[in-house]
């Protein structure tokens, strides 16, 4: 097993609104609540959940594109929770970031060499005509024609964009790029490709990944572990296969049968159908003891009163579910200061 | 090969204007304020009788009407109203310019301060820019002439200083809706500075809403100016301001009605082509979005 490249304790990302003339600070969303997890060097660790469970705010959080309000994040083996300027500065060359929406993504007002140049500009002060050559290469890397160098983004499509988005990412070199739904606004043809291109960068510079997503199907394919979150904390965390072939929370089972059913080797894979009534709670109003209890159908007395603990059940298999113990008879361990 | 990219870039100007062109009425609004400007620049070469412009007395020729040798008619002191006007071109050109450099020069950077800094710069900067907008702007820039000295360069300051919340306002508006979009997240988390992100990433997104309303508030401004001048509050005479012009003109009303009323077509003229010009950039650029 590979060493941890990042590795969070307890983060906690809470947004706040100011109210009233005294600008009083009051806590609105924790949209990720003491979370724990680990991504190893080398491998692709798949961040899935519905709209608004806080995926992607947490993966922002873990490479500081928002500041954590409590916990730790260890890259490297230093925590840069509360860094700031330039040690912060050295540490972000190596974390990278591709976003949702390539087109919000590129400035419409920027050529894509301007675009894919800013992180050179700003960490290595490149020359202009090494800055262009470098951009060059990372238009191959990305196999992205070398003309591309004077177009503006909105002369590109949406595979082409996303591409531009990660040429950008890999500029400097990183080690981890957090990869925040990068497919799902393109063509379905589009994104297969888009999906071998990032597989095969990842082979080719050792990179680590952070892979948000709601499409399990991809998920299944492409990331070594796979951590589900709900309301802005982890329900279970698991190595892909373990997770998809066995789902122990109730959330994953409902989300795993949810995924179409395309062939008869998925019909096994897949739980029988499970229908979540409802939405996701609002993170203004978790409800107390366990935070699914609101549409979980295999709850009783004791998910209302006591709020479950994440705990290892199986080897790297971890739950967050008061049910999965007495199943499988267990004794629940407690691994609170041991992370997914 | 450099070049050839390069050059594929300016294709996309000359498809600009194109579609600027399909627009009949912003061609016209542009090339009033091209003549306007010409007049203005070679005002001392075509003007008639440029000594006319400043305080030349020919009381021979007082309250001639229009002819072939005065076409605009001669005034009060017999000064041709044709070189009058034309040079009060310049004046009015000028103050629009002077203006705007000055309300843009101070209410944008206060306005992407505002909007990208938040906090208490936000609420101080947009607290009195409230303020100053509660205000009618020609009340306020009356105040403000009353106090100073009449003059042309103090009722620009006056313009200028009821103008930049306008400015403020738009910018802070613009920097809002940007400042959530993803690419100023990558620089933010690239760790670029803030003024970079402020004038290098959000500004260049505002400059066509900018363009527009900076092309249609110099009609305003202008109009504003020539109030002021008609007030007395402006340029005094025998400046050839338009607004002093029709102010003089008034008394003489309605015999000697080609005093005022060539100063005023002026300005209408003027104002008009501003307009014209900014509403056909407004559907250029909205063209454009899509």
């Amino acid at each position: 097993m590979n060493r941890a490249l990042i590795r969070t304790e307890g983060l906690c990302k809470y947004f706040f609104r100011s109210s009233g003339l005294l600008q009083r600070r009051e806590i609105v969303i924790k949209a990720a609540d003491a979370v724990d997890v680990t991504a190893r060097t080398g491998e692709t660790l798949a961040l899935v959940g519905e709209s608004g469970s806080g995926k992607t705010t947490l993966g922002k959080t873990m490479i500081r594109i928002y500041k954590p309000t409590k916990g730790k994040i260890w890259f490297n083996e230093e925590d840069i929770s509360s860094i700031g300027g330039a040690r912060l500065k050295k540490h972000r060359q190596y974390m990278q970031m591709v976003f949702q929406d390539p087109t919000s993504a590129l400035n419409p007002r920027k050529t894509v060499v301007d675009i894919v140049g800013l992180p050179l500009k700003i960490h290595q002060s490149s020359s202009r005509a090494a800055c262009r050559a470098r951009v060059r290469e990372l238009l191959e890397m990305v196999e992205l024609p070398a003309d591309f160098l004077y177009r503006y983004p909105h002369a590109l499509s949406g595979g082409q964009k996303q591409r531009v988005g990660v040429a950008r990412a890999l500029a400097l070199n990183p080690l981890l790029i957090v990869l925040d739904e990068p497919t799902s606004a393109l063509d379905v043809s589009v994104q297969a490709k888009l999906l071998a291109l990032l597989e095969q960068l990842r082979g080719q510079f050792k990179l680590t990944y952070i892979y948000i997503s709601h499409d399990l199907g991809v998920v299944r394919n492409i990331s070594d572990r796979t951590v589900v979150m709900y309301l802005g904390q982890i329900m279970e965390a698991a190595p892909t296969a373990e997770l998809f072939k066995q789902p122990l929370h109730p959330y994953t089972k409902a989300l795993l049968s949810a995924i179409p059913i395309i062939s008869d080797e998925e019909q096994d894979i897949i739980p029988e159908e499970i229908t979540l009534n409802g939405e996701i709670p609002s993170p203004l109003d978790v409800p107390p003891g366990c935070r699914f209890i609101s549409r979980c159908q295999e709850k009783t007395s004791i998910c209302k009163s006591k709020e479950p603990r994440l705990i290892e059940i199986d080897n790297d298999h971890y739950v967050k579910c008061h049910q999965c113990f007495s199943s499988s008879q267990q004794t629940p361990e407690e691994v609170a200061t041991q992370c997914p | 090969m450099e070049q050839v990219l390069r050059r594929k870039q300016k294709g996309n100007l000359a498809r600009a204007f194109y579609r600027f062109k399909k627009n009949p009425l912003s061609l016209v609004g542009l090339s009033i304020i091209l003549v306007m400007i010409l007049i203005a620049i070679l005002a001392p070469f075509i003007a008639p009788y440029p000594g006319d412009s400043a305080g030349a007395v020919h009381f021979k020729q007082m309250f001639q009407p229009p002819s072939w040798k005065h076409p605009f008619g001669t005034d009060e002191v017999g000064r041709d109203v044709l070189s009058r006007v034309i040079f009060g071109s310049r004046i009015s050109l000028m103050l629009g310019v002077v203006v705007l450099f000055v309300a843009v020069g101070v209410g944008l950077p206060l306005g992407l301060f505002a909007g990208y800094l938040g906090g208490k710069v936000e609420s101080v900067i947009m607290r009195i820019t409230d303020i100053f907008l509660a205000i009618p702007p020609l009340v306020l820039a009356l105040a403000v002439t009353a106090v100073l000295e009449r003059n042309l360069y103090n009722s620009m300051f006056a313009i200028a200083f009821t103008w930049w919340p306008w400015y403020t306002r738009l910018a802070y508006g613009e920097t809002l809706s940007k400042k959530e979009e993803d690419f100023v997240e990558v620089s933010e988390s690239l760790g670029a500075s803030r003024t970079y992100i402020m004038f290098r990433e959000i500004l260049p997104n505002m400059t066509s809403s900018l363009l527009v309303k900076i092309t249609l508030d110099m009609g305003y401004a202008i109009l504003v100016g020539a109030a002021l001048g008609f007030l007395g509050l402006g340029a005094q005479p025998p400046t050839p301001e338009w607004g002093t012009l029709v102010s003089l003109g008034r008394i003489h009303l309605p015999k000697m009605w080609w005093l005022s009323t060539f100063a005023g077509l002026a300005i209408f003229i003027t104002v008009l082509g501003f307009n014209l010009l900014g509403d056909g950039l407004r559907d250029f650029f909205d063209v454009e979005v899509e």
